[in-house]
């Protein structure tokens, strides 16, 4: 906005300036001059579709959202054409909405239609209200539609074709009466819909709603339609005019606000860091209510994030603590069971050392409750044995950046994402795995021409709507990334200004690339040298590479390798320091990124300073009062090495369901069962805390305080929206309770002291406060003292002494040989419906009625060679265990190569009872993409494990959105407008 | 050594252990807000007396069906209508200007004490009467602010 030039305008009369490009109707509400507008949101742009927002501009009536500003333009916004036309539009909105506004459960304050009605002044309708000939749709769990209620702006459609992408809904704008349609008609429960709430987020009006809300949300929604009808048809035979009917309906509002409490949230899913409005009443979550000035989705959710709360109030949550006696948990006080633990650290620690007790983190919990669990670890204990399931997933993207580039997290923003002119996605199925960022990457292709190659085993959606798609054999993507940078080179396209100037080793690691030819990588990849030349070209050609990639690079042995390699590529073509490019890790968990941040790793203290600096050592000796353990700590896999090797007595875990998360889980559990003392801190009952000796009840996200650091390394803070259930207790009261009870005199009031704390030892965080937090607030580390922060990483130097990034050579790690009995590739991940293995997530029956169960994928022509097809039992059978599973047939998978969601805690279908304990030469996380297994048929005939109504049996119906122009040429519809028909 | 379990003793407090909690927090409530509560008792107790309380007891019982007559009541068309002439008339008072109204009420106070005195005094009116009379200023005034009110009627009707 800086660089354009300024010009002015006049609005009714009065002189403005206003910068040149934008649209006349955001001048006006720049000025704070009313103006109706429905159909125009800032999120979703110019559609056109509801005419409320007419003007008179310099004489000539036109939409004040579609109109750019121009140089002496002369405005009226309140002429007697322009509000004539004003109201000619909303009465025909009117035609299609009936205002029962105070027993309406949209009716909270924020109803656009209400508001507009009531700021124009409307008394009356010309045109009367007009029922349209389609029942209300209630098929959806978690949504309804209300075609008598809709207005037909299209704001839904718009949503669903052009943020979310996923082209469901569109308005049949030929019917005699349109309305919104799904897919091709069909009921919403049966199309192609993902469930992410974009429609019902942006809905203005009742038309589409959360079930959550009807019957809930008002004083008296929950009326019988016996009652209600009467009662509304009373209400318009009296025709008080509107204003009387809003009165009252504004009075109801008010009551209503008194009983439903607003609280900003961060999402305790993924890791793309969504925020918004959770609406809740007493400990009921009534909606998600999501605003554009959330910094990373604005209107956006998924599933999850806007359905998925359920497990909040599950009667499954823990309330009270427990200890083990023999074979079973008893319920204790919280005094018993403190003071247990205290009495058994005491004694282990006194007998065995510090080094015998272990700590697992979560990526669950907060910044701040990984803070206070470090330090109770370091400072109390005396131990650095931490870490935390980051071990699970992105230690190797981490890795792959500290050699390379300095800071383990992504270079830039969602915006970067969304701006780089290619992405390539490297084994990663954001579409799945972090749907908002699915969205923008979506749009981005469908909207604004940006190209998009997909590296995958399977064709998911993303994969479907790339430019390029490329299907390497299992393990190989170093392979093809380095041949692809080798070809880079030998064609002169690599940025050498900026390799001088920024960058070192270059000679050297050229060299090293020497045996990357094409023919090499075509042999080993199994993707064609004209696809790898496609690859190198449209990288070439591209204003901006960004690369993301997930648990498909980094769960194989060579993970930490293929990680480089994929920094190298980027620095080689200068796709760092700049906007729209650079490396991008997904992580995983909403708190990835911050649990590494803040310091439960065996290596590091807060913000990546290594336990064996003795200067940063002494800083938090000094500031913590005691002497701390110079040695590196052990992680995971080192933990549980050492419980086999009898060395680790004692562990305590936070949130963490390592026994079905960790790989191999016969082996995981077998380990744990020889602990001598485990605590386990949960909201649930997980697999893991059955082993445990004392298990702590603790609050989920919505039940406390705290922040979360997102994948784009953005600190966001979130607010309690309920008590803690029972006798749960947010994870930092508890540690805090703990510690002290172990003489460690911490004195936190609130979360804010801790993250004080934090910022003013760890030099990365040093500007972070919950003041500069506040609301949708945000910061992107490194935070300097004086709050400034980093959207953008390396604009002017990389984290290391010279400034310069460091080209590193990688050799690629071939994937572990199995017996060639086992002669299935097991691939495995994600379900978007599901959030990782489910604890949270199978508690919801919306989500539990769209996906009930995991499956198999199995390719169309193994189903034909093995006999099988949709609903089969087969059994698969690994080196470490065994499953039974039923089959879905789908060429989202090919060949040999099936497909595991990993949304399971049964021991009949869990996928890591078939992974192995091969690792990650670097940072031992685990091989999980490297399993083979063999297949056994067990039933032929059974029903298919995704019911009908799941979204992947829809059929998607594109379109370039609203498509308002079918609507002007309707013969009914009449133009407002009196210039500019001809360029639509 | 902890082999797997599920098993959950679940501490079930017994019925009297339940009531004892559920006495104990209500005697709390009651020791904090004394007065309050009093007060309360002694509104309840009137009501009781009164009889009002068995009514609304009765009326929060039936709730939906005194509400489904009470709707279907006033949705009949002279109810309507007659609400609507409520509103109406409301909606009229509420736009008269209150210095007019003020003023024509004191004029048609002053004019029926003077009719009434002039009837008493027997005095009849003759044609010449009424010719003198619209040249007499207070009768004519009078006279224009009838015909104007006539002509704003018409207007609307």
């Amino acid at each position: 906005m800086s660089t354009t030039t300024r010009l002015s305008v006049r609005i009714n009369g009065n002189e403005y300036q206003v910068h040149e490009g934008q649209n006349v109707v955001d001048v006006i509400k720049e000025q704070n001059i009313d103006i109706p507008h429905i159909c125009y949101h800032p999120n979703l742009g110019t559609i056109q579709t509801c005419d409320t927002c007419m003007v008179e501009i310099n004489g000539e009536l036109v939409r004040s959202c579609a109109t750019k500003v121009a140089p002496g333009m002369n405005i009226e916004t309140e002429s007697l054409a322009a509000k004539a036309a004003q109201v000619e539009a909303m009465d025909r909105i009117l035609e299609n909405h009936q205002l029962y506004c105070t027993v309406c459960d949209n009716n909270n304050g924020n109803c656009r239609i209400h508001n507009t009605v009531e700021m124009m002044g409307i008394e009356h309708q010309s045109r009367p209200y007009q029922p349209k000939p389609y029942e209300v749709d209630m098929s959806h769990p978690f949504y309804r539609y209300d075609p008598d209620q809709c207005i037909l702006c299209g704001q839904c459609v718009e949503a669903c074709q052009n943020v979310q992408v996923n082209e469901t809904l569109s308005i049949d704008w030929e019917r005699d009466r349109p309305r919104v349609i799904w897919d091709n008609d069909v009921p919403i429960n049966e199309s192609s819909c993902v469930s992410c709430g974009h429609c019902v987020n942006v809905c203005p009006c009742n038309a589409l709603m959360e079930k959550s809300m009807l019957g809930e949300a008002g004083i008296m929604t929950d009326m019988k339609p016996a009652l209600l009808n009467p009662m509304i048809d009373l209400v318009k035979e009296v025709e008080p005019g509107y204003s009387g009917i809003f009165a009252i309906s504004e009075l109801e509002a008010t009551l209503r606000a008194t009983r439903t409490k607003k609280t900003k949230t961060v999402c305790t899913f993924c890791g793309v860091g969504c925020t918004f409005e959770v609406w809740t009443k007493g400990h009921k979550v009534l909606k998600i209510e999501p605003t554009p000035d959330a910094p990373v989705n604005g209107i956006s959710t998924c599933v999850k994030g806007k359905f998925g709360w359920d497990f909040v109030n599950s009667e499954d949550r823990l309330t009270k603590p427990l200890i083990r006696k023999g074979d079973e948990f008893h319920e204790a006080t919280w005094d018993e069971a403190l003071n247990l633990i205290v009495s058994k650290f005491k004694e282990i620690k006194d007998r065995d050392g510090a080094d015998a007790f272990g700590f697992i983190s979560s990526s669950k919990c907060t910044n701040e409750e990984n803070y206070l669990l470090q330090k109770l670890a370091r400072s109390i204990i005396g131990t650095n044995n931490i870490d935390n399931c980051s071990r699970y997933c992105q230690s190797p993207a981490t890795t792959g950046l500290f050699r390379t580039v300095g800071y383990g997290g992504d270079a830039g923003t969602i915006y970067d994402m969304a701006g780089a002119g290619l992405g390539i996605i490297v084994g990663a199925n954001p579409a799945e795995a972090h749907p908002v960022i699915a969205t923008r990457l979506k749009r981005a292709h469908k909207l604004n021409g940006r190209k998009l190659i997909v590296a995958d085993l399977r064709k998911n959606e993303m994969a479907e709507r790339s430019d390029l798609f490329l299907r390497p054999a299992p393990g190989t993507d170093h392979v093809w990334l380095s041949a692809v940078t080798k070809y880079i080179i030998d064609q002169g396209w690599h940025d050498v200004a900026f390799l001088n100037k920024r960058v070192n080793g270059f000679e050297e690691y050229k060299k090293s690339l020497e045996k990357y030819t094409l023919d090499y990588a075509e042999k080993t990849t199994r993707i064609p040298q004209e696809q790898l030349i496609e690859t190198a070209k449209m990288i070439h050609e591209a204003d901006g590479t960004a690369i993301f990639w997930a648990m498909g690079v980094t769960q194989h042995c060579g993970a930490s390798e293929t990680s480089t390699a994929i920094a190298n590529l980027l620095l080689v073509t200068g796709n760092f320091g700049r906007p729209n490019a650079g490396a991008f890790p997904l992580r995983g968990h909403n708190n990835v990124q911050g649990a590494c941040d803040f310091g439960t790793l065996p290596n590091f203290y807060p913000g990546y300073e290594l336990v064996t600096d003795d200067a940063v050592r002494k800083r938090y000796e000094k500031a913590w009062g005691v002497s701390l353990s110079p040695e590196k700590g052990l992680d995971n896999e080192g933990m549980l090495n050492a419980i086999n090797k009898g060395e680790m007595k004692a562990m305590f875990l936070m949130g963490e369901d390592m026994a079905w998360v960790d790989a191999n889980s016969n082996h995981v559990q077998s380990t744990l069962e020889k602990l001598e003392f485990f605590v386990v801190q949960d909201v649930f009952f997980t697999k893991t805390a059955q082993f445990a000796d004392v298990i702590l009840p603790a609050s989920p996200s919505l039940e406390k305080e705290g922040t979360f650091t997102n994948t784009e390394r953005r600190i966001q803070r979130m607010y309690q929206a309920l008590e803690p259930l029972g006798e749960s207790r947010p994870d930092w009261q508890i540690l805090t309770e703990l510690a002290n009870r172990l003489g460690g005199n911490w004195s936190y009031a609130s979360p804010a002291d801790i993250m004080a704390e934090s910022a003013s030892l760890a030099p990365l965080f040093a500007g972070v406060s919950y003041e500069r937090l506040e609301g949708f607030n945000s910061l992107l580390w490194p935070v300097q003292a004086d709050g400034t922060d980093t959207p953008l990483l390396y604009k002017e130097s990389f984290p290391f002494p010279d400034g310069k990034a460091r080209l590193t050579p990688t050799d690629w790690i071939p994937p572990v040989q199995m017996p060639e009995e086992y002669d299935l590739f097991l691939n495995n991940g994600r379900l978007l419906e599901h959030f990782h293995e489910g604890n949270m997530t199978n508690k919801s029956q919306g989500i539990m009625h769209k996906a009930p169960d995991t499956f198999v994928e199995i390719s169309p022509e193994l189903a034909q060679e093995r006999g099988v097809k949709d609903g089969s039992l087969v059994r698969l059978q690994s080196e470490y265990g065994a499953v039974k599973l039923r089959v879905v047939v789908t060429d989202r998978v090919q060949g040999k190569e099936i497909y595991v969601p990993m949304n399971s805690t049964s021991e009949i279908s869990a996928v890591n009872l078939l992974t192995s304990s091969h690792s990650d030469v670097t940072t031992h996380t685990p091989a999980y993409k490297e399993a083979k297994v063999k297949m056994q048929v067990l039933e032929v005939e059974g029903e298919n494990p995704l019911p009908r109504i799941n979204s992947r049996f829809g059929k998607r119906n594109p379109q370039r959105g609203v498509e308002v122009e079918r609507k002007w040429q309707r013969k009914d519809y009449l133009t407002l407008e009196t210039v500019g028909q001809g360029e639509k | 050594m902890a082999k797997p379990t599920t098993v959950i003793r679940k501490h079930e407090p017994t019925e009297a252990e339940k009531q004892a909690q559920a006495l104990g927090d209500l005697v709390s409530f009651v020791a904090k807000n004394g007065d309050a509560l009093k007060e309360t008792l002694k509104v309840i107790q009137l009501l009781h007396e009164s009889g009002a309380l068995e009514v609304i007891g009765a009326l929060i019982q039936s709730r939906e069906k005194v509400m489904e007559i009470g709707v279907s009541q006033l949705s009949k068309p002279t109810m309507t209508r007659g609400v609507n002439n409520v509103m109406s008339a409301v909606g009229m008072l509420g736009e008269l200007e209150p210095e007019t109204i003020k003023k024509v009420f004191e004029g048609i106070v002053n004019g029926m004490q003077h009719s009434a005195e002039e009837v008493r005094a027997g005095k009849k009116t003759g044609v010449m009467d009424l010719m003198k009379a619209y040249k007499d200023p207070d009768v004519n005034r009078a006279l224009t602010v009838m015909l104007g009110f006539l002509k704003g009627m018409g207007q609307k009707l």
